[in-house]
């Protein structure tokens, strides 16, 4: 009898040993699904009717999708403006942030030049494009009291107003924000790369240009690919610095004629703005979703074939 | 048992953390999102409180402009002791967004729902506010001016809003400039430097020639553009068809032509800091003026009082317009109803509500009780006319613009986009001093076109 309820007790505490690992995820599974998986599948869910939050929803089917991939140019337009932004940003915040990386890598003192490099990544975004409204504004803004004092220009320029300005203007907000983290990041790689390579390779005559280019860059190919994948992923979500850029000013939302509208500022603009349509902005956003999943399957696709 | 106990205690913090991590704030605690008001901070329409026990009752209103909002509450609490009047100042650039996220959660709907003339398109829409003509409110629209009502209405014809202010606008000045440069300060004799667009145009070329550079007749091209498009109003947005040429050509050409002719304009975005610099700093002559601009724009953008008394007013050429302005409205599932609407009743339908605000804000109301009679509070004196030299351009603006005013265009599902557009084309009209008529309609057609793909914008 004794025997017996011995087996049983150890059977239950087995019971229980499987069981405390499930109890103790148990919060963060809950957390998840409420906060994160329910509101993905119920954006996904709203994304077949036509509801602004108030009225009764209307099931409109693939509506929402069919009218922003056939009739809202201005879909498309934001689309090509954020893969613009992105194909242009990221060759040169990646570039720029490996050549920072390669000349402060052999420097003894190189702390304070990396906070420095490193600050805006840390800046909030919405920070980022208050000081650039305030740098580029046409009245006050010094980039024009500068170039007027060294008479660069005889009459102030609307930066933000010129469509092409208003482009580049992002696209710096980008690099500059983005550069010191891609530093940081390689940094980071260069330390693991053995220095034996190198010796050997000096040995066999090699110059600076050539350990940079054959040993370097090759040896931080990991850091790259992830650096560039996770830039266009970031990138594809592009909005708080441009939309900060046009904070409280008259033009349209997204720019002198659209020409910074992104796809992120499309769906703010669709869902939050004067039409509400909570339902198409949710089809964006999910049409964005596939988007970045095609990219970040095909990038990682071709570089596993290089590999 | 150790074990268990550890076990057990381990279990306990695990579940208390969930619920603390999921549990929603009790609304008593919730702090205030945004500058609440008074003492208090629970900002949510609070359904604490029964009337029926003599208990008070949370009335909570967004707005902004806390100086009327703290007139308010001031006067609601002497008037009605079982009301605790709250607000929350929420800037109306983030209005629409606010009201649509409280809406989609069902949390912390106001109860009083003010409107800005370029939301209430989109918020008339949304279907949230009571139908105040309709049983228990029962108000006779017959109290207001005719020119208001299409502001108020939403698409199924229903009084939904009362207006905070009447609108009409003219021109104010600064007498010391108007002296200075032309000899003249009294209305009538200013009036007569710009009684017509042609006058106006005289007028700024031979400001040009005495003053020169760094003075000019209005603060820029966008307000010149704001006066125009106002004063030409009429319908032009039939069902899904919206007639942008025909109705912005006409303000579009009248305003390249006192551009090209070279009447010297500002170059100030509305509302930027140089635009609001104007008012001291005697570089403009005229200002856009209704009744409101007084406390929101003169006092609030010279602290010091440099130019009391130095302010005059008359009539723009072409007439007078309206010119912005908020309204309120009850929402449609706020618990206290009775309440708001006693509030609406008191400040937008009563002479006596209403007198304290003319008074001490310098608005005046839409309903015409509040001027008839000899004893009518428009002939008195308000807060602001020391500002104009003792002129009550509140009874001015009545006598001179009110009466017989052109009324607002009906809202529609695209007032909003079509508003915003053109302050995006009066933008461009500013900063491109070369843009034509043409141009600035395609520009305008185009944005607004991309917007609403399914409307037809012509």
């Amino acid at each position: 009898m004794k025997k017996n309820n011995a087996i049983t007790l150890r059977g239950r505490k087995m019971q229980m040993g499987r069981v405390w690992p499930y109890l103790f995820v148990l919060p963060y599974l809950l957390c998840y699904f409420l906060f994160n998986l329910f509101p993905m599948l119920y954006s996904f869910y709203i994304s077949f009717f036509d509801w602004n939050g108030v009225s009764p929803k209307t099931l409109v089917g693939m509506q929402n999708y069919v009218d922003l991939l056939t009739k809202d140019s201005l879909f498309w337009k934001s689309l090509t403006n954020t893969l613009a932004m992105v194909a242009i940003s990221i060759p040169v915040q990646v570039g720029l942030g490996l050549l920072a990386a390669a000349l402060l890598f052999p420097m003894k003192h190189k702390r304070a030049m990396e906070s420095i490099m490193f600050l805006p990544y840390i800046i909030a975004p919405i920070a980022i494009g208050a000081i650039f409204a305030n740098m580029f504004d046409w009245q006050f803004g010094y980039i024009n009291e500068v170039l007027s004092h060294l008479q660069v220009i005889s009459e102030k320029v609307y930066w933000l107003q010129d469509e092409r300005w208003a482009f580049a203007i992002v696209v710096i907000m980008q690099i500059w924000r983005h550069m010191g983290y891609c530093m940081i990041i390689y940094l980071a790689g260069m330390t693991s790369i053995s220095s034996e390579i190198y010796e050997a390779a000096k040995i066999d005559g090699a110059n600076s240009v050539q350990l940079f280019w054959h040993i370097t860059v090759p040896q931080l190919r990991p850091m790259t690919v992830f650096l560039v994948l996770t830039s266009i992923i970031n990138g594809l979500q592009l909005y708080e610095m441009p939309a900060q850029l046009y904070a409280g000013s008259s033009a349209a939302s997204g720019g002198p004629q659209f020409s910074v509208l992104t796809v992120i500022w499309k769906f703010i603009n669709d869902a939050f703005g004067p039409k509400m349509r909570l339902g198409y902005g949710a089809a964006l956003c999910y049409i964005l979703f596939v988007i970045i999943v095609a990219f970040s399957m095909v990038f990682k696709k071709l570089t596993a074939e290089e590999d | 048992m150790k074990k268990s106990i550890a076990k057990l205690l381990a279990l306990v913090m695990a579940v208390s953390f969930l619920l603390c991590a999921c549990a929603q704030p009790n609304a008593d605690d919730q702090p205030g999102q945004e500058s609440p008001s008074g003492s208090q901070t629970t900002l949510a329409p609070s359904d604490a409180g029964n009337p029926d026990n003599g208990e008070k009752v949370t009335i909570v209103e967004w707005s902004q402009g806390e100086k009327i909002l703290k007139l308010k509450q001031e006067i609601i609490a002497e008037k009605f002791p079982n009301i605790d009047y709250q607000y929350v100042l929420v800037n109306n650039n983030d209005y629409l967004t606010k009201l649509q996220s409280a809406l989609a959660t069902g949390t912390d709907v106001p109860d009083i729902i003010t409107v800005e003339i370029t939301n209430r398109g989109a918020v008339f829409d949304l279907d949230i506010l009571e139908n105040l003509e309709a049983a228990p409110y029962n108000y006779d629209r017959n109290e207001l001016f005719d020119a208001v009502i299409p502001a108020l209405t939403n698409s199924r014809g229903e009084l939904v809003s009362l207006d905070n202010q009447f609108c009409p606008s003219g021109f104010a000045y600064n007498r010391e400039l108007t002296k200075k440069y032309f000899g003249v300060e009294e209305p009538d004799d200013v009036f007569a430097l710009v009684k017509d667009w042609d006058s106006f145009i005289a007028t700024g070329l031979k400001l040009k020639e005495v003053a020169g550079d760094g003075v000019y007749m209005m603060q820029g091209m966008f307000d010149l553009l704001e006066l125009l498009v106002g004063q030409s109003t009429h319908e032009f947005i039939d069902g899904d068809t919206i007639d942008v040429t025909g109705r912005y050509r006409e303000a579009f050409e009248m305003a390249c032509k006192i551009r090209d002719a070279g009447v010297p304009l500002g170059n100030n975005e509305k509302n930027s800091t140089t635009w609001n610099a104007a008012y001291t700093d005697g570089s403009v002559l005229f200002f856009n003026h209704a009744s409101w601009s007084t406390n929101s724009c003169i006092a609030s953008n010279d602290k010091e009082q440099t130019t009391m008394g130095q302010w005059g007013f008359c009539m723009a050429p072409g007439g007078g317009w309206m010119n912005g302005g908020t309204s309120i409205g009850i929402y449609k599932d706020s618990p206290h109803k009775d309440e708001v609407w006693q509030i609406i009743q008191y400040f937008q339908g009563s002479v006596e509500g209403y007198e304290a605000i003319y008074d001490r804000i310098g608005w005046i109301p839409s309903f015409e009780a509040f001027y008839e009679g000899d004893d009518a509070p428009i002939n008195n004196d308000f807060l602001y006319s020391n500002w104009f030299g003792g002129q009550n351009i509140c009874k001015y603006i009545y006598d001179n613009i009110g009466v017989g005013i052109a009324p607002y265009e009906s809202l529609s599902t695209y007032s909003t986009v079509v508003t915003e557009c053109f302050k995006d084309t009066a933008l461009q009209f500013l900063i491109n001093p070369q843009m034509t008529a043409d141009e600035g309609l395609r520009y305008m057609i185009q944005s607004i076109q991309m917007q609403e793909p399914n409307a037809t914008v012509k």
